[in-house]
């Protein structure tokens, strides 16, 4: 069967709704090849041959052209355009030619550099001589001390991630000098995912990286690749502060993709409810591996790779009985182990299907699938255009189904079938110039060598003005113009690089043997794992009997109930110490201390199938805290008087100007979206209040900037909002895709917010900005 | 308990801010050229020329018993066969991996005396060159004796040498006195640190020694401050180390031949 008659298939099928809102057909491409300037080495040329690589694209010979003279690139192609090997020849080659060369290679997380290294290993077998030349291996928290040192002390390409870099590598850089002395090639791979707090935090570890390289007399070569970006260039200059070279003629084949965006049906006649997105998606998915097309379906939680899985089981047992036990589920949490085992049946073809988190999203390598099933939009065009691309075997038709929620935000994207595919994909903002954050890194780079003033040509001009506050804090210590580090901390360890810790709670089965089934961040293990509730493993119902907080442990038990569980969470902010304060055009402006508390309240059993709750528990679990910085903001009594006399609800102005304004104080504060939250309440001032305030533990100054430029903000969103041709808000100005990632919830079962009124938004910011003269600051 | 029968060296008091100890002069402590400061003694300056002496005569007598048995490490015996050859060996650093070396002490065995020579980075620059002397130390050495050295001391000079780019010369033999102690008291002590061996083996207590976890901060403050009496109790701590190394040594020796 083809793609095109299994679309006919579906509109004929009597169950057919008129879900198919929209189809965009994505046209195919053939092949585009290349020759190297200089060919490759006979033993790499077999060795690829014999894995199936006999030519080289367009984009790979640009690529491994301008790494061999010397050049940064950064690789720019689609999903399965075989980005690998633009860095794997270049640098196999080098070692043929210099067998002392060393390779550092970065991924964003430990499961990626996992897969890439069984890739290198595939290689490597294939013939003795690189077998011989390769010695590679994973660095990261999972390494033995023993294994640790045989690479450091050994390995030629060694597969690591930022972080561990940040605190496991480059403080202990002496014992790495052999591998510095010699380090040819940086590779950083998924270089798009390093954006806002992780980015400006990542450029800043690769600064110290390169000074360390100094140090031993090496200069290293930057090798990045991404997906597509709207501004992949400029992201990686930024993230290695040198010039790069962009590859993005991207040769290899694609079929043509169907892109049908599927709303599920009216419920009832009064046309509220629809019927449930997962169980549209996981019907989608069982006909399609019925139909023998390999799938594979995102969802935006853990929960619901796991109802998908579940559902699509069921399904199949009585459409392809045969296929029931040939689809996995796959998310974080799981064991690694179980992970590598999952990817590689999905790669082998053992598997049909995969119902998965955007943890597969990133490049791990499972081979082309026929069909993606995207279970409401990811929030991001370039996330979504990430996972359709899983889609799509060499010049084959594929198919990818968007399903959308009854949100705001899905339904927008159904009503308007064009407006997703006409947006360009997200700019990845960084800003290495971040002062609290390039001062962490200051703190960490002094510990691990002297700062000098040579280094402001890494550091930039903030380094010096930085580096005094932290003498006088007595942290540093300036001797014969060197500034060393003063204290016994040790400043890597303080400093995350991301938002998320790295903090785990381990889910252990009570009925067998509390074998380790699971983990789950600190953070959100309330949410996912609180007392009573039901855990999904591979789509199995676990009971949770008791969570304990000091151990970070989660006993579950297998119990077969007919229910998962749903957390209710709540959050709130409290004002503290007002820093800044300023009156603005008779507005009240404020920037301070702010603590923004988030809880489990209570949570909800919802049955299988159906979206409504069978009942409500109250927990009583410890809230968490996080401790920022907030900009807060008052509009005038007057002002949101003048808008409910137009017939508007103000309240709902103001949050319409929240969700604008986390669209728009990125462009100033050089974060990224998700690096704020903003909340609007009247609790704190006694007045309705817009508080917007940094997603990170002590703050790193967005806010902050947004109060100083609080002119610039808010004409910025009435820029937006004026700009928008939409009619009643839409997702681009004052409706916003999620502002808090959905970790554990359902989106099928939260109600999501409604779109504000737009016309409310335009008036209050009418009449907060119209009232200013030009002194009016 | 095990360690044979040599009298003892007495507790040794760690002198006070206004005690006999009072400037890094009267410790015979001398700037060199290149900065680091050095100061070479004789052991019987912070005990007695007695203790010495019965130390060198027990190493002595230990000498001929290693060669009728050998059981008693490859290592050990080297040492004992010929303990002149032996530099013992003990840092003081700012912290955990990755920071500085500010204090080398070695100690070695002459003719007639032990010497104990000290060597402080006087602030963060000078480690490169204290890093320096320990490679023509280590160049020069037959053999080293450190307690817990071959994980720490050791690979510690080897790192800040390598980030001080300075070539590390080939590392001798090293005879670890925490190997051989945990084997030969193995569950006869809460533990195997040093200070526990000093007690429970040579029967001495310390007073008024700086606790360990508080050295790197004074070594911080003095940096910051040059304010040296801190310091000096840091000397004194190091110095109590090495000397409590030799005696275990001897208390390794087999008892039951082990002659008084």
């Amino acid at each position: 069967m083809t793609i095109t008659d299994f679309l006919k298939k579906l509109t004929l099928d009597r169950d057919y709704a008129g879900q198919i809102a929209h189809v965009e057909t994505v046209p195919g491409r053939e092949a585009e090849f290349g020759e190297l300037a200089e060919p490759m080495p006979g033993v790499l040329a077999d060795a690829l041959a014999k894995t199936g690589v006999e030519r080289l694209y367009a984009h790979q010979v640009d690529a491994i052209d301008a790494i061999r003279d010397g050049k940064n690139v950064v690789v720019v192609t689609g999903t399965a355009s075989g980005k690998t090997l633009c860095y794997n020849i270049p640098v196999i080659e080098r070692l043929m030619d210099d067998p002392s060369a060393k390779a550092l290679y970065l991924f964003p997380t430990k499961a990626l550099a996992q897969d890439q290294l069984k890739g290198l290993l595939r290689l490597s077998e294939l013939d003795e001589r690189l077998g011989g030349l390769i010695r590679a291996g994973t660095y990261d928290g999972d390494t033995s001390r023993h294994t640790r040192r045989k690479l450091r002390d050994e390995g030629n390409i060694i597969l690591s991630n930022p972080d561990m870099l940040h605190a496991g590598i480059l403080p202990y850089h002496p014992k790495w000098n052999r591998f510095f002395k010699d380090l040819k090639y940086v590779v950083i791979d998924e270089v798009h995912s390093y954006r806002g707090i992780f980015g400006s935090n990542a450029s800043n570890v690769i600064r110290r990286l390169r000074r360390i390289c100094a140090h031993y007399g090496a200069t290293p070569q930057f090798i990045c690749s991404s997906a597509t970006i709207a501004n992949p260039g400029e992201l990686a200059e930024r993230m290695i502060g040198e010039p790069v070279r962009v590859v993005d003629n991207d040769g290899s084949p694609r079929g043509k993709k169907y892109f049908v965006l599927w709303n599920p049906p009216f419920l009832d006649a009064g046309r509220m409810e629809r019927r449930s997105t997962n169980v549209e998606g996981h019907t989608l998915m069982a006909k399609l591996i019925a139909d023998d097309f390999q799938t594979i379906t995102f969802g935006r939680a853990r929960v619901v790779a796991e109802l998908v899985y579940r559902y699509t089981k069921d399904t199949l047992r009585r459409l392809r009985p045969e296929y029931a036990n040939k689809i996995k589920p796959y998310r974080g949490g799981y064991l690694a182990e179980e992970r590598r085992e999952i990817e590689r049946q999905l790669f082998s073809g053992e598997l049909m299907g995969v119902a998965s988190t955007n943890a597969l999203e990133l490049g791990i390598d499972v081979g082309s699938l026929d069909a993606t099933v995207i279970v409401g939009f990811p929030g991001t065009i370039a996330s979504t255009w990430q996972q359709a691309g899983r889609a799509g075997r060499g010049s084959d038709d594929s198919v990818v189904f968007l399903v959308a929620y009854n949100d705001p935000i899905d339904q927008y994207l159904m009503r308007h079938g064009d407006y997703f595919f006409k947006q360009s994909p997200e700019n990845a903002v960084i800003d290495p110039e971040n002062k609290y954050i390039l001062s962490k890194h200051l703190r960490a780079a002094a510990f691990e060598l002297p700062l000098v003033d040579k280094d402001r040509e890494l550091f930039g001009e903030m380094m010096e003005p930085i580096a005094d506050i932290l003498e006088d804090l007595g942290e540093f210590n300036k001797i014969d113009g060197r500034r060393y580090w003063a204290t016994t901390e040790m400043p890597s360890r303080q400093v995350s690089l991301r938002t998320i810790s790295d903090n785990t709670y381990t889910i252990l089965d009570a009925g067998n043997e509390n074998t380790v089934i699971g983990v789950v961040d600190s953070i959100s293990a309330p949410e996912l794992v609180y007392p009573e509730a039901i855990y999904l493993h591979e789509g199995e119902t676990y009971f949770v009997g008791e969570l304990d907080l000091e151990q970070k442990v989660a006993y579950v038990e297998k119990r077969d109930v007919d229910y998962y569980t749903q957390p209710v969470l709540e959050s709130s902010i409290r004002i503290g110490e007002a820093k800044k304060e300023k009156d603005w055009n008779g507005n009240r402006i404020v920037f301070g201390d702010a603590t923004v508390t988030w809880v489990t309240a209570a949570f909800k059993k919802i049955k299988f199938y159906q979206l409504d709750s069978l009942g409500w528990c109250n927990l009583d679990l410890p809230p968490q805290h996080l401790e920022t910085g907030a900009l807060w903001f008052i509009p005038q009594k007057g002002i949101m008087d003048e808008v409910r006399k137009a017939g508007r609800n103000p309240v709902e102005g103001l949050v319409g100007i929240r969700n604008l304004a986390i669209s728009v104080l990125p462009l100033f504060s050089m974060c990224d979206r998700r690096d704020i939250g903003g909340i609007v309440d009247s609790s704190n001032t006694g007045l309705p209040t817009m508080f917007i305030y940094d997603r990170y533990e002590g703050g790193l100054g967005f806010s902050e900037r947004g109060y100083h430029m609080i002119d610039e903000l808010l004409r910025g969103c009435r820029e937006l909002v004026d700009e928008c041709g939409c009619e009643d808000g839409c997702p681009s100005c004052v409706g916003l895709p999620v502002l808090r990632p959905a970790i554990h919830q359902d989106p099928d079962t939260g109600g999501a917010w409604p779109i504000p009124d737009k016309e409310s938004a335009r008036l209050l910011l009418a009449a907060i900005l119209d009232c200013s003269g030009p002194d009016g600051n | 308990m095990g360690g044979g029968s040599i009298e003892r060296i007495g507790d040794i008091e760690t002198p006070g801010k206004r005690g006999r100890l009072g400037s890094i002069e009267d410790l015979g402590g001398v700037v060199r050229d290149d900065g680091i400061l050095v100061i070479d003694r004789s052991v019987s300056d912070l005990t007695s020329r007695r203790d010495v002496e019965r130390v060198l005569r027990e190493l002595e007598a230990a000498a001929g018993i290693v060669k009728m048995r050998d059981d008693s490490g490859v290592e050990l015996r080297a040492f004992l066969g010929n303990p002149k050859k032996a530099l013992f060996i003990d840092t003081e650093t700012t912290g955990l991996a990755g920071s500085m070396v500010f204090l080398l002490g070695a100690m070695r065995i002459t003719g007639d005396d032990i010497r104990l020579v000290q060597v402080l980075a006087r602030d963060y620059a000078e480690e490169r060159e204290l890093a320096a002397l320990w490679g023509e130390m280590l160049g020069r050495s037959e053999m080293l004796v450190s307690f817990n050295g071959k994980s720490f001391d050791v690979p510690v000079l080897r790192d800040r040498m390598s980030l001080h780019r300075i070539e590390s010369p080939p590392e001798p033999p090293h005879l670890d006195l925490l190997h051989h102690s945990r084997r030969r008291w193995k569950g006869e002590f809460p533990d195997c640190r040093l200070q526990t061996l000093e007690w429970h083996v040579c029967g001495r207590r310390r007073v008024g020694d700086i606790p360990g976890d508080e050295i790197p901060a004074v070594y911080h403050h003095y940096v910051r401050t040059g304010e040296i009496e801190d310091i000096l109790s840091v000397f004194h701590h190091n110095a109590l180390d090495l000397i409590t190394l030799v005696e275990i040594a001897l208390a390794l020796v087999p008892s039951d031949v082990n002659p008084t």
